[in-house]
């Protein structure tokens, strides 16, 4: 649907020249929705305005349903254009115009009929909730409804990508849930391809299949999103991860591990589980068949898009000679154990 | 007595509004692209012509810098090309005019500056030409702006036609200068002042009145 190739931007100023993206590589399959993840300044920006050249690349290419945008004159790049909507962190509405209005705005462009312009727009303001408030202005909505007729507007020529600018970056927590849960059902009901970029992992874990982390202008991790939770590579993913799922101990416990074992040492592990494993009394079964003690640490479950991720770290009373034995047992495919270190049992106490 | 002079007064008072207002349509006419000209050649996202622009902002502000009383006489010559005449009403309208024009486009320019630029990037997102930027997003956005920009030419305009009344250009100006200063009658004087304080009040309050409304 979307592919970008090699794409590099190289913003030319007089003290210098600011490399804004870097091999940037990306592509964006029909139905998918597809999160971008960065810092502020990482280069997010520029990559979705690369999109629909709203930047153009200084190298590389861009590619819509196959064809190559760069090399589009004027005329078809707007026709492109009207297959591909956009929503932006600041809603961008025309403040002249009523909720209708705006919606309508892009048929407008495209000098459709007033009667073709209602049949698209009126249902649209249902989907989103807002058809009882279509003669408001933008002045007189909070910032959910705001961004609702920009949805709207963005789906009014039915494309079949959305491109979406930090849109939930200036709403409150209950209002991003909301947007996030429309875009998900737009996603589905559509099957429309979404391209998301934020800073915020919340976003990302709420609606994303696949995950891009990008820092420093170069894309550093593109995974699945299970698996950028369950195996962060670079430490920029890590620390996008650990923002909403907790899986280190507690500065101070973790400062008491040690890498070699000693005599009377406990063995601290950490335990990834997925899918079925979030659901199956693990440690129950562990205990009374290998009669092993167990202190638990800490225990966290989340809620990815579509599968849920839980996390346990232990501490086991068991000889290092045992410890194979205890990772075959507890290690399955939705299982996964990790030796994070161990400890001396008095040092634990204090 | 008080009669003639009532009516001479209210002559008078005609042939300002007419100077004005044939004055400001024109600015707004020729002002208006004027001004979007040079947003648009300025702005990246539109129709960025740096040398364009430079050029064009170069006359508007010679335009502007030349004194309205000096290019009233300056432009004699091609008013009566014009116009046919070099003096009245209809002469002086042409000097009006043509002061008018740059003062309008400059204020159109900064007025479609403050529309926000998300918003031009959103349309471009959207498939839409420059032109239809233009005509539905920048200048309905900044309307209300503009508004306020024709109040202040017509009011800028109200001034400067008093100092074309003073050199034959008919109106409020000639006759407070031909009856208040060169006969020293000083009411009339008073009176034509009068009348342009309640003139330029109306204008200024119905501007703001449109302004808020539209």
């Amino acid at each position: 649907m979307i592919k970008l190739t090699n794409v590099n931007k190289i913003y030319l100023g007089k003290s210098g020249h600011l490399q804004a993206l870097k091999n940037v590589n990306l592509h964006v399959a029909p139905g998918e929705i597809v999160g971008v993840i960065g810092k502020s300044g990482a280069g997010k920006s520029t990559l979705i305005r690369c999109v629909n050249l709203l930047e153009r690349p200084t190298s590389g290419s861009v590619c819509f349903n196959n064809i190559e945008l760069t090399t589009l004159n004027a005329a078809q790049l707007r026709a492109a254009r009207h297959q591909i909507g956009m929503v932006f962190q600041h809603f961008n509405l025309l403040e002249t115009r009523t909720v209708y209005s705006n919606v309508a705005f892009p048929l407008q462009l495209l000098k459709k009929s007033n009667s073709e312009i209602e049949r698209v727009v009126i249902p649209l303001l249902e989907k989103v909730g807002l058809y009882e408030r279509r003669d408001a202005y933008p002045h007189q909505l909070s910032g959910g409804q705001k961004q609702r007729v920009a949805i709207a507007r963005a789906l009014a020529t039915r494309p079949q990508v959305l491109l979406c600018d930090e849109m939930t970056s200036s709403l409150d927590p209950e209002t991003t849930d909301e947007i996030l849960q429309l875009i998900r059902d737009i996603n589905r009901e559509m099957h429309l391809s979404i391209l998301c970029i934020t800073h915020e992992m919340h976003v990302i874990k709420a609606i994303a299949d696949r995950v891009a982390v990008i820092d420093h202008s170069e894309i550093v991790e593109c995974e699945k999103l299970i698996e950028l939770f369950k195996n962060p590579k670079t430490q920029v993913a890590k620390k996008f991860v650990r923002s909403v799922f907790k899986s280190e101990l507690p500065a101070e416990l973790q400062l008491k591990l040690h890498d070699e074992v000693m005599p009377d040492d406990l063995i601290v592990l950490r335990l990834s589980f997925f899918g079925h494993a979030t659901v199956e009394p693990i440690m129950n079964e562990f205990m009374q068949q290998t009669h092993v003690k167990v202190n638990i640490l800490q225990a966290t479950i989340e809620q990815l898009r579509s599968e849920m991720i839980g996390l346990m770290i232990i501490a086991l009373d068991v000889e290092k000679a045992k410890l194979e034995k205890v990772k075959k047992f507890l290690e399955k495919d939705d299982l996964t154990v990790e030796v994070m270190g161990y400890v001396d049992r008095q040092a634990w106490a204090n | 007595m008080w009669i003639d002079k009532l009516g001479l007064i209210s002559h008078a008072t005609v042939q300002t509004l007419d100077m004005v207002f044939i004055a400001c349509l024109f600015a707004v006419v020729f002002g208006l692209p004027l001004g979007v000209f040079l947003f648009v050649t300025r702005n990246p996202y539109l129709f960025k012509r740096p040398l364009m622009h430079s050029v064009l902002g170069f006359f508007v502000n010679m335009l502007r810098s030349i004194p309205f009383i000096i290019l009233l006489v300056a432009i004699t010559p091609f008013t009566r090309l014009i116009v046919g005449t070099s003096i009245g009403t209809t002469a002086a309208m042409v000097p009006l005019a043509i002061s008018a024009i740059p003062f309008f486009a400059r204020l159109v320019e900064s007025a479609i500056s403050e529309v926000p630029v998300g918003l031009v990037e959103a349309s471009l997102a959207m498939g839409a030409t420059v032109l239809q930027i233009v005509r539905k997003v920048l200048i309905p956005e900044a309307r209300s702006p503009i508004i306020k920009a024709v109040t202040l030419t017509l009011i800028t305009l109200v001034g400067y036609s008093a100092m074309a009344g003073a050199i034959g250009g008919g109106g409020l100006g000639n006759v407070a200068i031909m009856y208040g200063y060169e006969r020293f009658e000083i009411h009339i004087m008073i009176m034509t002042v009068l009348v342009l304080i309640a003139m330029v009040q109306v204008f200024q309050w119905l501007g703001d009145w449109m302004a808020k409304i539209i």
